[in-house]
């Protein structure tokens, strides 16, 4: 099931664009200002890198290889990644991979897009054959429409209420506010979130995350190669892709890999300090935790009420407000969760900065299907 | 649509459904959709479970009930780049139109 230990790579630097609603730059610009600022970050140079994962929706005509142009780096490893939210998870783990193997030496991952209404209207209608055959014609193409049915059949089979479920939707604008790279930058209140107006009923407004256009990067390499030595270690990854069936399914994936994959990392599940759980829509985390383990199927909503899972209780979750109040900039959104974990790991987190962060597991789910999300995957890092 | 769910045979043949089934889940599309549809929301979009045993996701019509029974008509939409037919279902027993009274989810 693609679970991986690492021995050897470590998150050497990071840099995550803030989401804008208007276009500023090119999809290329982007990427070149992330990796840029990453580089940066990691306090290397463009000409140590020597490998390249990239991913976005809007790369077009470009494939990899221009983009390393583009980006001015010449590599040995070249790897394109699925746009979707696990690609950012699946970078780092391929990554890693090559970084253990020898295969490179500096490995710079990075996704983004410029995205304009028009643009992402377009993305999603061809989004896959499926889509465009089946859900583009009639209006129900993702993402909106899909989480809609999962939310309305999980709320009734659960017997979960809208309010249950605000809850994290309140509690990550609580962190965002406190986040300088938010979009949605204020807090809101349960009375907030239950009076916005609807988008795809059962889903309303603070259900969804804005679209927008950004970039995020991380560079990934050998422990003794980074210059700073407080880099977080990658320690374990899985990912696992069309596991479901169908569009029935109460199982997407995270469940068959996560013991083994907490196993691989050397850690129990008591031992992680914050998630960062992949939140396109706050069901997701939800079902996330579920899968997880942290509670059964279901439960996800009691467990959030049950357990403080703010910046001061344990494990914190999405403690930079994610993509809710981050905001959503196509092949970027996948970096959230992952960029957030690093950044809790070097201590970079400022007013958000959780206490003493040992372990951080990020999480994502991509690539809509027919109705259900097709991608899952993993990642738990541990503090340099 | 890929291979058998269940059993991963990948020789699939089209065959006609009778076009009844039961309502597993609905949502009501009323904002964030671009052209066309954003000149025709609301409307209601539901997955169903089909007698034959297999989930669809369609157009429907009018307020739903999770596993009330449904039954497939056909409805003109304005999709691009042109007008098509795609199903839609309704109620079993009731006689609903299109346009008629729609009630929030």
């Amino acid at each position: 099931m693609g679970v991986r230990s690492f021995e050897t790579a470590v998150v050497a630097g990071y840099a995550e664009l803030p989401v804008t609603k208007r276009a500023v730059a090119d999809t290329p610009e982007l990427l070149r200002r992330a990796v840029s600022a990453a580089l940066e970050h990691a306090q290397l140079t463009r000409a140590e890198v020597d490998g390249l994962a990239v991913a976005g929706f809007t790369l077009a005509p470009d494939h990899a290889v221009h983009i390393a142009r583009a980006l001015g780096l010449t590599v040995k490893w070249l790897a394109p990644q699925e746009p979707g939210g696990v690609g950012a998870i699946s970078a780092c783990m391929a990554a890693a991979r090559a970084i253990d193997a020898g295969d490179a030496e500096v490995i710079v991952c990075v996704g983004g897009d410029s995205l304009d209404s028009t643009t992402l209207e377009r993305i999603m209608a061809d989004f896959s054959t499926e889509v465009a055959n089946w859900l583009a014609p009639i209006g129900a193409h993702p993402a909106n429409v899909a989480f809609a049915l999962l939310q309305d059949r999980y709320m009734n089979e659960f017997d979960v209420s809208r309010e249950e479920i605000g809850r994290v939707a309140v509690l990550q604008r609580a962190n965002g506010a406190r986040n300088p790279l938010a979009l949605l930058s204020d807090a809101i209140t349960m009375d907030d979130y239950l009076a916005a107006p609807p988008v795809v009923a059962p889903l309303h407004l603070f259900d969804c995350v804005q679209p927008g256009s950004g970039a995020s990067a991380v560079v990934i390499c050998q422990a003794d190669r980074a210059p700073r030595p407080e880099s977080p270690r990658l320690l374990a990854g899985a990912e696992l892709h069309n596991l479901a069936s169908d569009l029935s399914a109460r199982t997407l994936g995270w469940s068959a890999f996560i013991e083994p994959l907490l196993g691989a990392a050397g850690i129990r599940r008591g031992d992680l300090d914050v998630l960062e759980l992949y939140d396109d829509y706050p069901l997701m985390v939800l079902w996330q935790l579920e899968e997880l383990g942290f509670c059964k199927p279901g439960t996800g909503a009691r467990f959030l009420r049950e357990h403080d899972l703010s910046l001061e209780g344990s494990p914190s979750l999405n403690t930079g407000g994610g993509m809710l109040a981050i905001g959503q900039a196509g092949a970027a959104g996948g970096y959230v969760p992952v960029v957030e974990a690093i950044r809790q790991l070097f201590g970079d987190g400022g007013a958000r900065q959780k206490t003493s962060v040992e372990y951080a597991l990020a999480s994502a789910l991509g690539m809509l299907g027919y109705g259900l999300p097709l991608s899952v995957g993993a990642l738990i890092a541990g503090r340099g | 649509m890929g291979p058998c769910p269940s059993c991963r045979h990948d020789e699939l043949e089209w065959a006609e459904v009778a076009g009844t089934g039961l309502v597993v889940a609905r949502c009501k599309v009323q904002r964030g959709v671009g052209p066309p549809f954003s000149d025709e929301v609301p409307y209601v979009i539901a997955l169903i479970n089909l007698a034959e045993g297999f989930l669809f996701i369609t157009r429907a019509l009018g307020e739903l009930s999770l596993g009330e029974r449904v039954r497939l008509q056909w409805a003109e939409i304005q999709a691009t780049p042109w007008p098509c037919a795609v199903p839609d279902f309704s109620p079993a027993h009731s006689k609903a139109t299109r346009g008629s009274k729609e009630t929030p989810l």
